[in-house]
């Protein structure tokens, strides 16, 4: 039978004008078609960051040349550097016993008198230094023995303190024993225990940076 | 009865249709959308990296140039210091040959022994007895033992102090200051005490 009033090609445009599916259809193209536009703002975007990021990286690089050969011309001074900082634990771990003994020499009272004064390192650390190693000892055993004169004992304990506020920070009194003695003499015997820490200001020692003041 | 059996399978024909029509739609649009933005990700996230290079390289630049900054204010402070260390350095090592007791002032030549003696030349020109000792494998050093009976505590003191100063690797390993019995205490007689020192030296290659 023919269809008199509607071609088959205008009842399919009809169909696809009006069926809930096509127009879905045609919604969803739509979105897809509308949401190009913040796609391509933000690809753009991004590109041009990624073009001026880029132009910066090749700024930076110059600059580092730059800076690089600027550093060349410090060679010797960054060795030297480099070589004084390999240094520096094995100076700083150098417990001046010139000026400990200077420091016994002024703090002992004049009731007091020592027979024998020893400092002995302990606990050596090999360093790496040029050629091999170097052993650098990480603590110092200062004994003193001595004696006062009868009466006078109590002058042990400002001894004692005095002293060791002139020894290197961290320093420790081991030992502190007063001992038979004579009817003179009352003997003592003094052990500290000294890390090397590498500030010796308190023994009136000048730090080795420091300029001369001749 | 055909004719309805026909109009049946045009009907679930053209339902089958529209359903893949919408699906395929649907796939298509979302696939679309989803290459596009996981493009734009992968170009946010390589901008980042390279936002974070940047960063990474311009610390590095002002480390740079702190440094250069640094070294071109210390240059002056770094040589004169370097000078000052290495200049008391020993600088050989080897078999020693002593002349012990005897006062070094004979000039350097190069000789390794010269610069030995040199090392220790304040002690034995003070008067210490002084002597060699066997260095441990693989240490850059040379050391002695030295031993007087002959210097006052007021002379000691200055004389270590004087050679702590010149060799700024110098390290008494020991040392050992005893009043001899024959002299009692609070004696007012000059007290030569029994001294003995280890004493070690870093040494150049």
């Amino acid at each position: 039978m023919k269809n008199l009033f509607l071609s088959p090609e205008r009842i399919i445009l009809r169909s696809y004008q009006r069926e809930l599916v096509f127009r879905g259809v045609g919604f969803i193209v739509l979105i897809a078609a509308f949401l190009q536009l913040p796609i391509l703002f933000f690809a753009l975007t991004a590109w041009r960051d990624y073009q001026a990021q880029s132009d910066r990286k090749v700024q930076l690089l110059a600059t580092e040349n730059e800076l690089e050969s600027k550093l060349m011309a410090f060679k010797d001074t960054r060795q030297k550097l480099g070589q004084i900082q390999q240094w520096e634990p094995i100076i700083r771990g150098r417990l001046p016993c010139g000026a400990v003994l200077a420091a016994i020499e002024q703090t002992v009272p004049a009731d007091a008198v020592l027979e024998k004064i020893s400092i002995e390192a302990a606990r050596f650390q090999a360093l790496p230094v040029v050629g091999g190693t170097y052993r650098v000892p990480e603590v110092y055993t200062l004994s003193l023995q001595g004696s006062l004169k009868f009466g006078h004992a109590d002058e042990l304990d400002a001894f004692t303190n005095e002293l060791k506020k002139r020894l290197p920070i961290g320093s420790q009194l081991v030992r502190s024993k007063l001992l038979e003695g004579t009817e003179n003499l009352v003997p003592f015997l003094l052990v500290y225990s000294i890390t090397p820490a590498g500030n010796y200001s308190a023994l009136g020692v000048q730090r080795i940076a420091d300029p001369d003041r001749l | 009865m055909r004719i309805r059996t026909v109009c049946e399978l045009n009907l679930t024909g053209q339902m089958q249709f529209k359903a893949i029509f919408f699906i395929a739609a649907t796939l298509i649009a979302a696939g679309l959308l989803g290459v596009e933005l996981n493009l734009l990700a992968r170009g946010r996230a390589a901008v980042r990296l390279l936002e974070q290079e940047n960063r990474q390289q311009e610390t590095g630049n002002d480390h740079l140039a702190g440094e250069i900054e640094g070294l071109r204010v210390s240059k002056p402070r770094i040589d004169a210091l370097y000078s000052r260390l290495s200049d008391t350095m020993i600088a050989s090592r080897g078999t020693s040959s002593l002349h012990i007791n005897s006062a070094p002032t004979a000039p350097l030549t190069g000789d390794s022994s010269s610069f030995e003696s040199a090392g220790i030349a304040g002690f034995t020109q003070a008067g210490l007895i002084v002597q060699p000792v066997r260095v441990p494998n693989g240490e850059m050093s040379i050391i002695y033992e030295a031993g007087t009976a002959g210097l006052e505590f007021h002379r000691l003191v200055p004389l270590l102090s004087e050679q702590e100063n010149a060799d700024l690797f110098l390290y008494f390993d020991k040392v050992l200051l005893s009043r001899p019995a024959s002299i009692p205490p609070f004696s007012t007689d000059p007290t030569y005490l029994d001294t003995r020192l280890t004493i070690r030296m870093l040494t150049a290659k």
